[in-house]
């Protein structure tokens, strides 16, 4: 069974099929999804402006995050949102393991390395293509 | 976008929530809502936002519960803040009770600015010094100035 799902999200034009996958998958099998935003700091500039950057970011997260639950609402999907801040890969490993997981999406345009990611992952990868329509029941 | 202190009225600031249990809670925020006329048909509100609970928790942990609808049932979005010192049981991730409840009530056709809304007040209450100058809040004038300071 697949009851619980974890979908990376990235900005919009990086994650929207991913997306739209895992939510069309979790419809059919009844899961619960996990929408995961990791704000990677480690590449944010150090400086005064970078608490406005990261606060700027946050707020663009949460937006990309409420999108996500706004659709699964009218789909009547289970979605839990969680941002975290600090390394992206490190993060959503840990955070797959601490909500036991047993399937994480990400979009073929990560901008994670996906090497890595499935080495070290324990549950199974998915990486939807983002240039196809993944929306269709044939998925 | 407009500021949350333009959301949020005086009336609509509940320092001390009576009620205990979730759902009891809600219905307590909600409650100047309706009286202000911004909920036009309370049981229609109430079965949007328990749809919505009823689905998936809206505690997002720290404390935190920001539960929301968007319905026919709002004429403008509004919210309420309440604040619980015995806490709540909202089934948030981390398992803690909330504190800090921020209630959210759009119309059907102001999706943006909901989402929007709900960004913003996310945002706001994850950073430690609003949770704790809400904590310490002693009016609700004192509210509005801690979320104009830091939004």
């Amino acid at each position: 069974m697949l009851d619980k799902l974890v979908v990376f999200v990235e900005d919009r034009s990086i994650s929207n099929q991913a997306v739209k996958w895992t939510l069309s998958l979790a419809r059919r099998l009844g899961s619960r999804v996990f929408a995961v935003y990791v704000i990677d700091t480690n590449t944010m500039p150090e400086g005064p402006d970078r608490e406005k950057q990261l606060s700027d970011t946050e707020e663009n997260a949460w937006k990309i995050l409420y999108e996500i639950e706004d659709a699964a609402f009218e789909q009547d999907i289970r979605v839990s949102l969680l941002l975290n801040q600090g390394n992206p890969l490190e993060r959503l490993l840990d955070l797959c393991t601490s909500y036991e997981v047993q399937l994480l999406v990400l979009s073929s345009n990560t901008g994670l390395a996906p090497a890595e990611l499935v080495k070290r992952s324990t549950m199974p990868v998915v990486f939807v293509n983002e240039l196809r329509r993944c929306d269709d029941q044939s998925d | 976008m407009t500021r949350v202190t333009e959301l949020l009225s005086q009336e609509a600031i509940l320092l001390h929530l009576e009620a205990k249990e979730k759902i009891a809670v809600i219905h307590e925020l909600a409650r100047p809502l309706v009286k202000n006329g911004i909920v036009t048909n309370e049981k229609e509100f109430f079965a949007a936002i328990l749809r919505r609970e009823n689905l998936e928790s809206t505690g997002i942990g720290l404390g935190i519960a920001i539960p929301h609808a968007r319905t026919k049932a709002v004429k403008e979005t509004a919210l309420a803040f309440g604040r619980a010192d015995h806490g709540v049981d909202f089934s948030s991730l981390d398992g803690k009770p909330s504190h800090l409840i921020f209630l959210i009530a759009a119309p059907e056709d102001k999706k943006t600015e909901y989402i929007m809304t709900l960004a913003r007040v996310s945002k706001l209450l994850r950073k430690d010094e609003v949770k704790a100058a809400l904590t310490k809040a002693e009016t609700p004038k004192d509210v509005l100035n801690v979320l104009a300071q830091y939004e």
